[in-house]
């Protein structure tokens, strides 16, 4: 059997960012020498690779949509108890309709609280900072960059904490990183 | 000198060097969001300078099949052209000339380059699927999905769900439906021509 090409990192999550992209549902993939970003509509899949190679930072910003889920459910549920007690009272149908849209609230209130803190992912390359849209519960977030760490930095140029803290230390510093990088002759190269 | 500078998502601000690496929360400067950022060597990697490539001095020198006075440096991974170090593009450790870097984005041939596929099992599918509801619908819909699946029964499909399961469903689904359609015309034509008889 053939081999996967991609394995899953994350399930489709729905995207919220505007009204438009409601019906997007966002998913990662692990590739063979890149992390690949699905957005999918019901009829397209749009893409976005990020290489290993080409990965400078991860960054996770702590956000409040736990929160404000919270507190719209707790909103909603005070209605939602006040129907299920009337239907209770008045049995039969009215009895049920209460209990569904009592546990349409629960539900998911209890999975909101369940899955974790809220975050938002970045990855930043040379050329942009793009946000991952399906990494955006902190636990699963932490998961996956714990996997994804080890790929990054076996494709990239050895560097030791001392080292890494000494850059950084230029930076703070402003003075001018002095990089020497080794080329190796490429090998399809023509010998003239 | 390497581009260093790592912003705030939030704000864009840019960040301290103490906000780097850290293994706990620090606050934005700006908007006061809390980060963990985590940075690798590419950070700190210089871009390799370009080259417009080098011009041909000797005569029996091989050339750029572009650039006829320029010095050819490789050959085309797809075409076999030779290439100077302007015409080379590299993509994933492989080289291309910029015909058919084009070439292979256009035809999907190169599918690193590829961002974006439509999804005709999916159309097919609901199309068969989702006018059940109203089942008079189905009389249209159903030959469209055969149409859409038949005619894009080769097209690439989803880059990780690769499988044709979606589109035999839809054909058995919209097969189906005409096949009841069918019945049905058929049965109601023989009911009124054994009324007239």
């Amino acid at each position: 059997m053939a081999e996967k090409e991609y394995r899953r990192l994350t399930r489709p999550r729905l995207r919220y960012k505007g009204v438009a992209r409601a019906t997007t549902r966002s998913s990662l993939w692990l590739g063979k020498d890149h992390v690949l970003s699905i957005d999918a509509t019901n009829f397209t899949e749009r893409y976005r690779r990020f290489y290993f190679r080409d990965i400078q930072a991860i960054l996770i910003r702590r956000t409040k949509r736990r929160m404000t889920w919270n507190w719209i459910l707790l909103v909603l549920l005070i209605p939602a108890l006040f129907v299920e007690n009337a239907g209770r009272t008045a049995g039969g149908g009215p009895r049920i309709l209460g209990a569904i849209l009592l546990l349409s609230v629960v539900v998911p209130l209890i999975f909101n609280n369940v899955l974790g803190p809220t975050c938002a992912v970045y990855f930043r390359t040379a050329v942009q900072i793009e946000e991952v849209p399906s990494l955006s519960r902190m636990r699963r977030s932490r998961k996956t960059i714990e996997r994804l760490r080890p790929l990054i930095a076996s494709v990239q140029e050895t560097m030791g904490p001392d080292e890494m803290s000494l850059r950084i230390l230029a930076m703070q510093s402003g003075k001018p990183v002095s990089i020497e990088v080794q080329i190796e002759p490429d090998p399809n190269r023509i010998e003239i | 000198m390497a581009s260093l500078a790592v912003q705030c998502p939030k704000c864009r601000m840019l960040l301290s060097a103490g906000a780097i690496n850290q293994p706990h929360w620090i606050p934005c400067p700006a908007c006061e969001s809390s980060l963990q950022v985590e940075v690798f060597p590419a950070l700190f990697r210089q871009l390799a300078a370009g080259s417009s490539g080098a011009l041909a001095v000797m005569d029996d020198e091989s050339t750029c099949f572009y650039h006829a006075n320029k010095q050819a440096v490789l050959p085309c991974h797809e075409c076999g052209r030779f290439l100077c170090a302007l015409c080379d593009c590299e993509l994933n450790g492989e080289h291309f000339c910029p015909a058919c870097l084009e070439k292979g984005r256009v035809t999907r041939k190169i599918k690193s380059l590829e961002n974006e596929r439509t999804l005709y099992d999916s159309i097919a599918l609901t199309l068969a699927v989702a006018p059940m509801l109203i089942f008079y619908f189905t009389l249209i819909t159903a030959p469209m999905s055969l149409y859409v699946a038949i005619r894009h029964w080769n097209a690439p499909r989803s880059i990780v769900h690769n499988t044709r399961f979606r589109y035999i469903l839809a054909v058995t689904f919209a097969s189906l439906e005409i096949i009841g359609w069918v019945a049905l015309f058929a049965y109601l034509y023989a009911a009124l021509s054994s009324r007239r008889g």
